[in-house]
C-alpha cells in the first residue's frame, strides 16, 4: 500500500491496522464509554509564539477573545514558490493567519511569468500568481545579503509556520534549514515539500509537472492504448501535495499546542500524489494486471465516455453502471432501446454482457449524440437518471448555475491589474468562513510595513538594509 | 546528457543545448540540426531501460522521466531508500 503522504518528524503517520471488515469492531464500540473526556470549550487565540492554547496556558494568561477565523493568530513565513508551496498557506490566508510571501526581484517566482495576463504580461499583470497567493502579505528579500538572511530569520523566530519548497540541501546552504531555525524557535513547524522528499538517493531530483506526473504514474495510465500516454493537465501532483501537506501541518499544529514541540513535515509530492494511484497498484500486487491506458474505458460503467454533439468542441460525458441507468439511457437514445429490445437484449442489464459489447454501444451513441445540443442532451440524460454532464470550458464556469449558487467566483482587487475575478475558498466552513481579503500581493507589496509593524525594525535600520539591496 | 562523448555528431557537441529553442527562433540553430540531436537522443533511449533513464536523469540533472507504471513505483529505488510502501 502507498505509506505515509507526509513525514512528520514529531508525530509520524503510523499505519497501524487495515481498514476493518463490516462491523468488525462493532462489539468494541458497544463497549466504549461515549461520553466527552473533556468539556467543550470555545476556540482561542494563540497566547504567544509557541505557547500552548491548551488549558494551562489559557488559566495561567488573561482570558483570551474567541478567535473569529480558524487560522487567526497564525504566523506564517511562506518561503515557498510557484505552486506546490503557495497553495499550502494559500489555505492558511484566506482562514486567518497572517502569511509572509517572501520573494526576491532578483530571482524572480516562476509562477509570476505564467498566463493568464490582465494587461500587458509581466510580473504584475499574471492572474495565476495573484490567484495562488490570495491574501498574503508580499515581502521582498534576498536571502544571499547578510541582512536579507538576517530578516529571514528574525521572520522565522516570529513565525509559527515556515513554508518552503526548495530543491533539497538549499535550505541549508542558505541558512533557512530546520536546524538552524529552531534554535530561536523550538515550536517551529517547518513544511518542506519538493518533488521527491528530503531523504534517499533522488531527494535533489528536480522536475516539472511532466516530471513529477511520469515519475507518480499518472501519465502512463493516461490517454488511449494505441497512443502515446497523455500528460494530465497541469503540474498534477504539484496540485494534488498541498492538500496532504496542509493536512500534516493542522495535525503538527494540534500536536504543538499541547505540548509546546514543533517539528518538521517532509512532504514528496509524489510519495502524496501516489495514493490516487493506490487500487492500480493493489491490482497489480493481487492480480499482476498492470493498468494501461484505456481511453475512457472504464470496468465499473458501460457506456462510459466523452461523445462529441452538434456543436463545435462540445461534448457530452456519461456513464452508465447499473441496470436501472441502462435502462434509462434506452429512454434516451433510441438505437440503444432497440437494441435492448432485439432478442437477447435484456442481458445488456448486466454491466459484463455491456462492456462485451462495447464498440457497439459506443457507435451507436456517436451517432445518436452528433445530432444533439450538448446541454440539452445532458439535461434530458440526467432527468432520466443516466449520470450525464458537458464537460465545462473554462468560458462555462461563470456562467454555471452550481457555482454561482454557492457563490464560488469571488473578487479581489490587486495592485497590479485592479479587480478580478478568483477561485473562491473550496471548502466551506458554517461557523467561520474563509475571507479572502485580496489577491496575491506584487513582489515586496508590503515589504516595509511588515518589517516595521510585524517584525519590530525601526525605519533607519530598513532604510539601511535597502540601500544594502537586502530588500528587493 | 548532450554533452555526453559519442552521443552527438562532433559539430552538435559545440552546442549549448540549454537554449536550443530559442536558437531555433532566433535563427542560430537549424531545425535540422535540432531534430538531428533529438534522434540521436530518442536512438539512445531506446536502448535503455526505466530505470536505466531514470538513474542517468538523476545522475545529470536530465528534465527526462520515465513513464513509469504500477511495477516501476513498486521498484523504484527512492521510494524504497524511504521506506514508503506500508
Amino acid at each position: 500500500m502507498p505509506g505515509p503522504f507526509a513525514r512528520l518528524s514529531a508525530t509520524p503517520i503510523r499505519y497501524e491496522r487495515p481498514a476493518p471488515k463490516l462491523g468488525q469492531d462493532q462489539a468494541l464500540v458497544a463497549s466504549t464509554d461515549r461520553r466527552p473526556s473533556l468539556p467543550a470549550r470555545p476556540l482561542e487565540h494563540a497566547a504567544s509564539n509557541g505557547a500552548a492554547s491548551s488549558d494551562t496556558a489559557s488559566s495561567r494568561g488573561p482570558k483570551l477573545a474567541p478567535r473569529r477565523e480558524i487560522f487567526e493568530g497564525l504566523k506564517v513565513a511562506d518561503f515557498s514558490w510557484i505552486a506546490a508551496g503557495p497553495l499550502i498557506s494559500k489555505d492558511l490566508a484566506n482562514l486567518g493567519a497572517t502569511v509572509l510571501r517572501v520573494e526576491t526581484e532578483k530571482r524572480v517566482d516562476t509562477l509570476r511569468f505564467l498566463p493568464p495576463w490582465l494587461g500587458q504580461p509581466g510580473t504584475t499583470t499574471g492572474h495565476t500568481a495573484a490567484n495562488m497567493n490570495q491574501s498574503k502579505l508580499g515581502v521582498a528579500i534576498d536571502f544571499t545579503t547578510k541582512e536579507g538572511l538576517a530578516v529571514a530569520h528574525r521572520m522565522a523566530e516570529w513565525a509559527d509556520v515556515v513554508v518552503e519548497n526548495f530543491t533539497p540541501g538549499t535550505a541549508e546552504r542558505l541558512g533557512l534549514d530546520y536546524a538552524t531555525l529552531r534554535k530561536k524557535n523550538p515550536s517551529l513547524v517547518m513544511v518542506y515539500t519538493c518533488m521527491r522528499g528530503q531523504t534517499g538517493p533522488e531527494r535533489a531530483h528536480t522536475g516539472f509537472g511532466i516530471h513529477g506526473a511520469a515519475l507518480g504514474g499518472f501519465i502512463g495510465v493516461t490517454g488511449w492504448k494505441d497512443r502515446k500516454p497523455n500528460m494530465p493537465w497541469g503540474a498534477y501532483t504539484d496540485f494534488i501535495s498541498p492538500r496532504y501537506a496542509l493536512s500534516a501541518l493542522c495535525a503538527a499544529l494540534h500536536h504543538r499546542d499541547k505540548t509546546g514541540e514543533g517539528q518538521v513535515i517532509d512532504v514528496s509530492q509524489i510519495e502524496a500524489s501516489i495514493h490516487y494511484l493506490a487500487p492500480t497498484i493493489l491490482d497489480y500486487q493481487t492480480t499482476g494486471r498492470i493498468l494501461d491506458r484505456a481511453g475512457h474505458d472504464s470496468e465499473w460503467g458501460c457506456p462510459h465516455g466523452v461523445y462529441r454533439t452538434q456543436e463545435h468542441e462540445r461534448f457530452v460525458a456519461l456513464e452508465t453502471r447499473t441496470a436501472e441507468q441502462w435502462r434509462a439511457l434506452c429512454t434516451v437514445v433510441p438505437g440503444l432501446a432497440a437494441l435492448s429490445s432485439s432478442p437477447g437484449g435484456s442481458a445488456l442489464d448486466r454491466i459484463d454482457a455491456r462492456i462485451a459489447r462495447r464498440a457497439e454501444l459506443d457507435a451507436i451513441l456517436v451517432e445518436w449524440a452528433r445530432e444533439q445540443a450538448c446541454f440539452d442532451a445532458a439535461d434530458r440524460l440526467r432527468d432520466a437518471g443516466v449520470p450525464a454532464y458537458v464537460p465545462l470550458r473554462a468560458i462555462d464556469f461563470h456562467g454555471d448555475p452550481q457555482l454561482a449558487a454557492r457563490k464560488f467566483f469571488i473578487e479581489l482587487p490587486h495592485k497590479g491589474f485592479g479587480k478580478s475575478t478568483f477561485d473562491g475558498p473550496v471548502t466551506l466552513f458554517s461557523e467561520m468562513p474563509a475571507r479572502p481579503r485580496h489577491a496575491g500581493p506584487l513582489i515586496g507589496e508590503h515589504t516595509f510595513e511588515v518589517l516595521r509593524d510585524v517584525l519590530g525594525y525601526a525605519e533607519d535600520e530598513i532604510a539601511d538594509m535597502a540601500a544594502a539591496g537586502a530588500l528587493s | 546528457m548532450a554533452g555526453e562523448q559519442g552521443l552527438l555528431d562532433a559539430d552538435l557537441m559545440q552546442v549549448d543545448w540549454s537554449t536550443w529553442i530559442q536558437q531555433i527562433q532566433q535563427g542560430k540553430l537549424s531545425v535540422e540540426d535540432g531534430n538531428r540531436a533529438v534522434s540521436a537522443l530518442l536512438a539512445r533511449f531506446r536502448t535503455m531501460t526505466k530505470a536505466e533513464i531514470q538513474a542517468e536523469a538523476v545522475r545529470q540533472k536530465w528534465l527526462f522521466s520515465p513513464i513509469y507504471l504500477a511495477p516501476d513505483l513498486l521498484a523504484d529505488p527512492q521510494l524504497a531508500a524511504r521506506d514508503y510502501w506500508t
